[in-house]
């Protein structure tokens, strides 16, 4: 695809690009969170359906573009001017819709250690030489770009992504958009400044707040990370983190979702080829002990994105001494007071919040909490949200299924019916009458017991009173993440305070819980500041 | 609701005899029709017997008498035995004489156990099903081989239906010496090892029966000892059944039956699997045994009818050749429901079909949440 083709169109624009920032409610003062709610009430309609619109002919372009047609990619990237191993393998990527092929150059641990020597000599002198103005601008110049609906990449993106995992090609789009929104120039630049004070201590000593001198900070020599494939077009959060603190970055892409990481470097390396001997992604099977090993081997610092198995299995290769970011499973839950449980738009923003991402992300509501009395108050949200995730559906599908997900998303399903029937009253299983539709809710009482809810389901959980929430989350604390708490403002500050002593790192608002800002701290930590080393120069 | 229905304990005693010699008609007797009218008086006796059965025929079906063939009957998820005991009340006075067995922990999402309460009647066909299916699937050739039980007996084991299942295959079909060789120290391998050395030298053909984990157990504590293989006499059969459900090393199939032809000698058709369930009375057997060479697969007995349906609507089957849930329908689930949604995955194949894996649900990929864990760890 190139500008001006027809049927374009149009990359979210002025308008839509400050009301995002105002809709995650980042770079505001607290005092304006009323305000800013006001605006969002009003102009959320009109939003939602320029984006619809937006994201639903971008699809259909890129659908018409790659139809009958047959994807075949080479997903790994390695630094110009390294001899690569010759042999090609097919990835096994089991995709779910097919019609795409996804290749990798063959490892060894021999070559994952050349690359990764090549990464920490060659690639972290190559950043050293580049003013981490200028890699922020690329960066941000990177974000805009895969903004772009026109942009070649993007739609490579889209099409393969969805071929792969299933998930719908606006459901990407979303993602995409969603990612980069939150990435662009000026996220970049004020998540460095509030976390190291002074951005430019990377480039040479310099003042910073903090320290008994001047200071200089440096990135790790060399960041490996691990991504999974449960978000689309993720990786590039781990590629700008790195970047942003001047450190190479070795990834292994995932072997479900290979395919975004390749694309999002080849933006980076055309738009600022210095950048280039600093990058690079890889894929081998994962668990693969030796390249395992190989590939964390020089790191001094490893990013990780996986199952609690998969983290604790790659944990043993991790070298002594590098730091860790490692992103295991996490829950997000939602909470409504009595108060707000007549709020007109409420369905509407839950039914956002489950349908994004297909519940697949960290950030998705495992539990929304209802504080009522009788269960059929938390059915009739239920049915309202379910109302709502109908109408999101239209604009954002469901990802496809393969038989298996199918079938355990049924079990589910029975699992609520059959405790609904011969249960003892605890569980109700609340869903559309017409046959096949794209929801079904689980409406509880009593103990909190952890529901799968991936793809459009919903677990309403009903209490008595908000607070008792938090008991009832305390064998769940070291998951608890992302909070969307819907209550009077006393209340709401009362109980956010009580649930982050608890573990949360996000509280939020419904309706903004797959939507956090580059400063975010995400599982709890400072991102950048994490990978950054100091050295006080009296 | 059919006005003929009797239910009276005489005329629920004729209907077992009639179940019962459905279940041994030679093969071809049991008609489509007669084995239709069968499970609908069947059926029609657990919807009036089990209130909370009832309730669900109702809310699948919306009326009941929207059940006019087998195939109407909906299948109730084995989860459910989870949450409810659902069997017909027992004709017996004694409670004893009711017994009740366990399954492992099949799905995720939820850690209660599955209860199959069964009494003296549905023991009873239970234990014709299993003799009549062994007689077909695995001695159908008419040997008497000493059966080496590689799962724990019933008495250490009351609550598993695999023990007591063989013990009734040993029973009927064990030549001197059969016996069980896991006790509660595990699998008892030094015993095994001498009623296979005693069968060899009395050329008597051993039949190895046992779950597949107590398999890898055995393979893997005779590997231990040095042992690359322990041959069985001419004639000796192995028959696994069940899967491993996450308690022992994970083995492909094919993998399984390559380290059972090779430790114990025996050709790849003599290693018979067997699917079954606790909430079925009767099993499903490889018919390679009987096929002799011609392929594998899953071929219920005549009063078992299996279906491949769709995970969107399981009241409907999938297309031939595509992947779905496997639906059973057991006539020989005397006193509890007949019709059961598993949760495996299968395809059909001419004549039978092949069991894929098993759904794992609460499966997540990345950050997000896997129920399981969270389950396991947190509560």
């Amino acid at each position: 695809m190139s500008r001006g083709s027809p049927g374009l169109v149009d990359a979210p624009q002025g308008i839509d690009r400050l009301l995002h920032r105002v809709r995650v409610g980042h770079g505001f003062p607290a005092f304006a969170a009323p305000l800013l709610d006001a605006v969002e009430r009003l102009t959320r309609g009109r939003r939602e359906r320029r984006v619809r619109d937006r994201t639903l002919a971008e699809a259909e372009n890129v659908r018409a573009l790659h139809v009958g047609r047959d994807l075949r990619l080479l997903v790994d990237r390695l630094p110009p001017g390294l001899a690569a191993p010759s042999r090609i393998v097919t990835i096994p990527t089991a995709a779910v819709v097919g019609g795409i092929t996804c290749d990798a150059r063959e490892q060894t641990p021999d070559s994952l250690r050349a690359l990764a020597e090549h990464l920490v000599t060659r690639g972290r002198a190559s950043l050293q030489a580049i003013p981490i103005a200028e890699i922020l601008r690329v960066l941000g110049r990177a974000s805009l770009l895969w903004l772009d609906p026109g942009y070649q990449r993007r739609g490579t993106a889209i099409e393969a992504i969805h071929r792969i995992t299933g998930f719908s090609r606006e459901m990407i789009i979303h993602a995409i958009d969603l990612e980069m929104l939150s990435s662009r120039w000026l996220d970049l630049w004020r998540t460095l400044w509030t976390e190291l004070g002074n951005p430019r201590v990377l480039d040479r000593p310099g003042w910073a707040p903090t320290g008994e001198a001047h200071a200089a900070a440096f990135g790790p020599a060399l960041v490996a990370a691990v991504f999974s494939s449960n978000i689309p077009a993720l990786p590039h959060l781990s590629y700008m983190r790195a970047l942003a603190v001047k450190a190479p970055v070795l990834g292994k892409v995932a072997t479900f979702e290979p395919v975004f990481a390749g694309l999002y470097l080849d933006t980076l390396a055309e738009l600022c080829p210095a950048l280039g001997p600093a990058l690079a992604a890889v894929w081998f099977q994962g668990g693969t002990v030796p390249l395992e090993r190989a590939l964390l081997e020089r790191a001094e610092h490893v990013i990780a994105y996986g199952s609690e198995r998969t983290l604790e299995a790659l944990s043993g290769q991790i070298p002594s001494g590098a730091r860790c970011s490692l992103h295991g499973h996490r829950m997000g839950v939602g909470l409504v007071s009595r108060e707000a449980l007549a709020a007109p738009d409420l369905p509407r923003r839950i039914g956002y919040d489950v349908a994004v991402f297909d519940g697949q992300a960290c950030l998705a509501p495992m539990v929304f909490f209802v504080e009522a009395s009788r269960m059929d108050e938390g059915a009739r949200l239920a049915e309202q949200v379910g109302d709502a995730l109908e109408t999101t559906w239209s604009w954002l599908p469901r990802r496809a299924l393969g038989v298996e997900a199918k079938a355990a998303r049924r079990a589910t399903i029975d699992r609520w019916e059959s405790a609904e029937i011969f249960g003892g009253g605890r569980i109700r299983l609340v869903r559309s009458a017409a046959l096949g539709a794209p929801w079904a809710a689980c409406v509880s009482q009593g103990t909190y017991e952890p529901q799968p809810v991936a793809d459009r389901l919903l677990h309403v959980q009903v209490v008595e009173r908000l607070e008792d929430v938090l008991s009832l989350l305390i064998p769940y604390r070291r998951y608890l993440q992302n909070v969307a708490i819907e209550a009077p403002p006393a209340r709401r500050r009362a109980l956010a305070v009580e649930i982050s002593a608890l573990g949360a790192s996000r509280i939020t608002r419904a309706g903004r819980m797959p939507t956090p800002s580059m400063m975010w701290h995400h599982d709890g930590r400072l991102c950048l500041a994490d990978l950054v080393r100091w050295s006080d120069i009296g | 609701m059919a006005p003929e229905l009797d239910v009276s304990l005489d005329a629920r005693a004729r209907r077992m005899e009639e179940v019962t010699l459905a279940i041994e008609a030679p093969v071809g007797a049991l008609d489509e029709q007669r084995f239709g009218d069968l499970v609908l008086r069947t059926w029609r006796w657990h919807v009036e017997a089990i209130p909370a059965y009832r309730a669900f025929c109702e809310r699948r079906l919306g009326a009941l008498d929207r059940v006019a063939r087998w195939r109407d009957i909906p299948a109730l998820p084995v989860d459910a035995f989870k949450q409810a005991e659902l069997a017909c009340p027992s004709r017996a006075r004694d409670p004893a004489e009711v017994q009740r067995f366990t399954t492992s922990g099949t799905s995720g999402g939820s850690a209660r156990v599955g209860v199959a309460v069964l009494d003296a009647d549905a023991i009873s066909v239970m234990n014709t099903a299993i003799r009549v299916n062994a007689a077909r699937m695995l001695f159908v050739d008419g040997a008497r081989c000493r059966i080496l039980v590689l799962a724990p007996p019933p008495w250490l084991a009351p609550h598993m239906i695999m023990a007591h299942g063989m013990s009734v295959i040993a029973g009927a079909f064990g030549a001197e010496g059969s016996g069980f060789f896991i006790g509660k120290e595990g699998v008892e391998t030094a015993g095994l090892l001498a009623a296979v050395d005693d069968a060899r030298a009395r050329d008597v053909p051993v039949c190895l029966v046992g779950s597949s984990f107590g398999f890898v157990h055995l393979c893997d504590g005779l590997a231990a000892r040095g042992l690359d293989e322990v041959p069985l006499p001419e004639g000796s059969r192995v028959m696994d059944a069940g899967g491993y459900k996450g308690r022992s090393r994970e083995l492909a199939p094919t993998d399984f039956r390559a380290m059972i032809s090779r430790m114990f000698r025996v050709p790849d058709d003599h290693v018979v699997n067997l699917l079954g369930m606790t909430e079925l009375a009767s099993q499903i057997y490889d018919d390679c045994f009987v096929a002799r060479g011609g392929g594998r697969r899953k071929v219920p007995p005549p009063w078992v009818r299996t279906r491949v349906v769709s995970p969107d609507d399981p009241s409907l089957e999938v297309p031939p050749g595509n992947v779905g849930l496997l639906a059973h329908l057991d006539l020989a689930n005397w006193s509890r429901p007949l019709a059961i949604l598993s949760d495996d995955l299968g395809r059909a194949v001419d004549g039978g079909f092949h069991v894929l894996g098993r759904v794992r649900s609460g499966e997540a990929r990345g950050c997000s949440i896997k129920v399981d864990e969270l389950l396991a760890r947190g509560a």
